[in-house]
């Protein structure tokens, strides 16, 4: 076949396939909404939800997953459009960490040094560190199979976002059943739970991002 | 900037996008010497053929991923990008690395003149494992220049269906060349 002829048959082929913009919102909040009722049906809400909202950080521990997942979605949708830029995203990524780094300082530094550690442990390290990665594969996989409509040029950073994206869903899936609600232990093993998943993007998206 | 002669590729993108067919053939067209011309001045011992193999696999790439470009935003670093990931992606799957950067892609000669792919181009081999319906879809449209609604006619299928079955054969083929990568 000619090129000529190639490029007649694709000009003739006139049905355009859905963008990622429009197909990711689908696949994360499908898979979030069935892991996050797998989970809640076997381990319940915590009971004093409505009270615990009152408290500051427990407010920030409750959004700033959802500050996360808003921030990594943009840069990843600007990741699957070829020669596109992280434009504001890039900057928006940081407001997350920014507030978690706030909030784990200024109760560090109103704790004792000898609280630090009991303070930092906590007393459900192994549920996060179990749930939140639990969670957060299926939220991944559907993610990476609406960023395979896309064109990304950078698999492995795609990858990475794909995964801060999935860890960040699956920390505010799973930050209401949480009943540690220091920033010292979120603070640490919310950002190492959502680490986990963001490192098996990167090791993903290169195997599932080809194209 | 515009292309060699005609409008820009923005307008013909854009045009495309909002369903001129004849635009978007222009746009491939316009397309295809600039990938060409890239591939010939890195694949020198590669041999005519197997540079326009890669010039098809490009456009096929293109194609698939043309919802991915933003109306509002320049078509020519969207194109580069993509030019030269799936060039350096061909090169590869034929053993050899190349850099391609994309000031390259802005100033390189474009190369007009194809070559006739011969029977065993990689365009014939994947064509020929398709559906034979979706095979001669695509066949009757590019070699014949048979319009949608004649080949529904021809096939007693609806028009829909043959519009169907020339995206899936044409997604198929892509992902085809993508798997004679592997």
């Amino acid at each position: 076949m000619k090129t000529e002829e190639l490029i007649r048959a694709m000009s003739a082929d006139d049905i355009k396939e859905k963008p990622v913009r429009n197909v990711l919102p689908i696949a994360l909040a499908g898979a979030a909404a069935a892991a996050g009722l797998a989970f809640y049906a076997t381990m319940g809400i915590r009971p004093d939800l409505m009270a615990a909202l009152s408290q500051f950080p427990v407010l920030f521990k409750l959004t700033f997953p959802i500050m996360m997942a808003v921030a990594a979605f943009g840069a990843v949708v600007q990741l699957t459009r070829p020669g596109a830029r992280l434009d504001g995203w890039g900057l928006a990524l940081l407001i997350a960490p920014a507030v978690v780094a706030a909030s784990f300082w200024a109760t560090a530094l109103g704790t004792p040094l000898s609280g630090w550690a009991s303070a930092i442990t906590g007393d459900s390290v192994g549920v996060c560190m179990l749930f939140i990665p639990l969670i957060g594969t299926p939220i991944l996989f559907a993610t990476l199979f609406a960023l395979r409509r896309g064109a990304s040029t950078r698999p492995r950073l795609t990858g990475l976002m794909a995964g801060l994206l999935s860890g960040s869903a699956s920390a505010a899936v799973y930050a209401p059943y949480c009943t540690d609600d220091s920033p010292m232990f979120w603070g640490v093993w919310y950002v190492l739970a959502i680490g986990v998943v963001a490192v098996s993007g990167a090791l993903l998206g290169p195997r599932l991002l080809r194209w | 900037m515009k292309s060699a002669n005609g409008p820009p590729l923005d307008d013909l993108l854009r045009a495309a996008n909002h369903g001129d067919q004849r635009a978007y053939a222009s746009f491939l067209a316009a397309v295809a010497p600039i990938v060409r011309g890239i591939a010939r001045s890195r694949g020198s011992g590669l041999g005519p053929d197997a540079c326009e193999d890669i010039v098809q696999e490009t456009l096929l790439a293109i194609h698939q991923k043309r919802h991915t470009w933003r109306d509002d935003a320049p078509v020519r670093p969207w194109l580069y990008a993509i030019v030269r990931y799936k060039v350096v992606d061909a090169f590869r799957a034929r053993g050899r690395r190349v850099h391609v950067q994309i000031d390259d892609l802005a100033d390189v000669l474009p190369a007009e003149t194809a070559v006739d792919l011969t029977e065993r181009s990689d365009a014939e081999r994947v064509i020929a494992k398709l559906d034979p319906r979706s095979a001669r879809i695509v066949r009757a449209i590019g070699l014949e220049g048979a319009s949608i609604a004649e080949l529904a006619v021809t096939l007693e299928m609806t028009e829909t269906a043959v519009r169907v079955a020339l995206h899936r054969g044409l997604k198929k083929l892509a992902a085809m060349r993508e798997g004679m990568i592997e």
